[in-house]
């Protein structure tokens, strides 16, 4: 009987403390309709062992993982992408994003910037780390007419060690989207040319 | 904002060939020639196909000389397995995937040596047709930037007119993977030369 | 013409210079004996069934032979699971380093606009 009630107690205290860290992930849906009718459409999970065994494997261009990229993955424990892409603005909703959304409601989210305007719609938030920086996380939810995008990551993030991640991977950062200057050098003003990694 | 670009339509129909005509298939005769070690048949096999060989490996690796010897390795090794080629078709997409392959492997390599002991890599606008200038000076920019699997998606579709579903197959890698590099590599393009997309 | 026929264009294939052919003979000739046959003859698949019928004959040794294949076997998917999670990993990082980049010059831009800068 002692056992169970210990049992019982372990599971209570175990159980807020695991469910905080779950919050950081989102429930997401899988759109499977949405799917269906979307022109392209990209799906990742990775957490766990799956995400501890994958990093050895990611490389950039120089055939082996970024260092940068290690760096930025130190304290994430789950990294979920969806991408959707339609070949015309009205093949889904804002409703369909709203379960999402709303998720982001809930107590321990913090909204760090939401706009909306006729053509796009940006909800970015993060979720507090009160009890261990592994409780954190990271949502990003961004629609327009013929896309969305969500991305959720959950752990110790260090959002400019991810921005800086931009392409690292071989993907050609964009003209005009070249590699940050450091914060130190930093006055806002607009980046310079792709560098080639 | 500018997000992610889905509008350049990395799967659309290839549009009609306009280059050279596609040289004749082998014959059957030399393939089956060729498989029981009649080294003229193999020869024409490797003379009908060098072209193709060569140049993805060329636009992979960025370097002739490598690009030599990854051909050659990929036509020695079609040696010793002719007998897994069914036909002509199959000898191509077998060509195109081994040359890939071992490319992608030799780019890795010359990106592994430490700084100051790799081989110079040629300029990269020599691999391309260069009655169009500006676009071989934007293409070089672009490969450079790009790691070996994602020059061969590029080089498997527009120098082999192959749709991303064959390119995913030869790669080992996934559709949505193809589909991206390669709008992205548009993208790019059409972003770092707009005047690209005015006329020839 | 668009885009895409100017690739196309442009990455027509390229000679692979006078003497490729040759080269890769020479090598065929200096690397495989003439005798040598791509092909496997019947003779060779009668010799390889006979060694099949020699390792079964061992007992032993055939399945220790098995398994160690299947270990590789399992080494080897293990690997390309991870490889293709890699790339998965590489792409999740990239869509995720790209969006905060735009999240990032539109928070720089409403900062600008409130200071007036």
């Amino acid at each position: 009987m002692k056992h169970r009630i210990l049992a019982a107690a372990l599971l209570l205290t175990a159980t807020p403390l695991a469910a905080y860290a779950q919050a950081a992930r989102l429930k997401l849906p899988e759109f499977k309709g949405l799917a269906e009718k979307a022109t392209d459409s990209v799906d990742i999970t990775l957490d766990g062992d799956m995400l501890k065994q994958a990093a050895p494997f990611m490389s950039g261009p120089q055939g082996k993982m970024p260092p940068e990229a290690a760096e930025a993955l130190k304290g994430i424990t789950g990294i979920y992408v969806r991408v959707f892409e339609f070949n015309q603005p009205g093949v889904y909703s804002e409703k369909d994003l709203d379960g999402v959304r709303r998720q982001l409601q809930t107590p321990g989210w913090k909204k760090l910037m939401s706009v909306q305007s006729k053509d796009e719609h940006v909800d970015m938030y993060l979720h507090e780390h009160e009890k261990s920086p592994d409780d954190g996380g990271m949502a990003l939810v961004v629609s327009e007419p013929k896309e969305f995008v969500i991305v959720n990551i959950v752990g110790a993030i260090d959002l400019e060690k991810l921005r800086q991640l931009q392409g690292k991977f071989g993907v050609p950062a964009m003209p005009g989207m070249g590699a940050p200057t450091p914060p130190a050098a930093s006055a806002g003003t607009s980046k310079g040319d792709a560098p080639k990694d | 904002m500018v997000l992610l670009d889905f509008q350049a339509r990395a799967d659309a129909p290839a549009a009609p060939d306009r280059r050279a005509p596609r040289l004749p298939a082998v014959s059957p005769v030399d393939l089956a020639a060729a498989r029981t070690g009649d080294r003229t048949a193999f020869a024409r096999l490797v003379r009908h196909h060098q072209g193709l060989v060569f140049s993805v490996a060329l636009r992979i690796c960025g370097h002739r000389a490598d690009a030599e010897e990854v051909a050659q390795d990929a036509f020695l090794q079609l040696y010793g397995q002719l007998d897994a080629v069914a036909d002509d078709r199959h000898l191509r997409h077998w060509l195109i995937r081994t040359v890939s392959h071992r490319a992608i492997d030799r780019l890795r390599q010359h990106e592994r040596r430490p700084q100051g002991s790799a081989a110079p890599l040629e300029a990269l606008s020599a691999p391309f047709v260069d009655d169009d200038p500006l676009l071989a000076r934007a293409l070089a920019d672009l490969l450079a930037t790009l790691a070996g699997p994602a020059r061969a998606v590029l080089v498997l579709r527009f120098q082999e007119d192959l749709d991303p579903t064959d390119i995913a197959a030869l790669l080992d890698m996934p559709v949505n993977t193809v589909k991206s590099h390669l709008r992205r590599s548009l993208e790019w393009l059409r972003t770092a030369a707009p005047e690209l997309e005015h006329g020839s | 013409m668009d885009l895409e026929d100017r690739l196309r264009r442009a990455m027509r294939p390229v000679d692979a210079g006078d003497g490729f052919t040759d080269r890769v003979i020479a090598r065929l000739d200096t690397e495989t004996p003439k005798s040598a046959v791509p092909s496997r003859s019947t003779w060779a698949r009668w010799a390889l069934a006979a060694s099949v019928l020699l390792a079964v004959a061992l007992g032993v040794d055939a399945w220790r032979d098995q398994h160690a294949r299947q270990a590789l076997t399992a080494q080897a998917e293990l690997r390309t699971r991870n490889e293709a999670a890699g790339r998965q990993l590489a792409w999740a990082l990239d869509i995720t380093s790209r969006q905060l980049e735009n999240v990032h010059r539109r928070l720089d831009q409403d900062t600008r606009k409130e200071t007036g800068s």
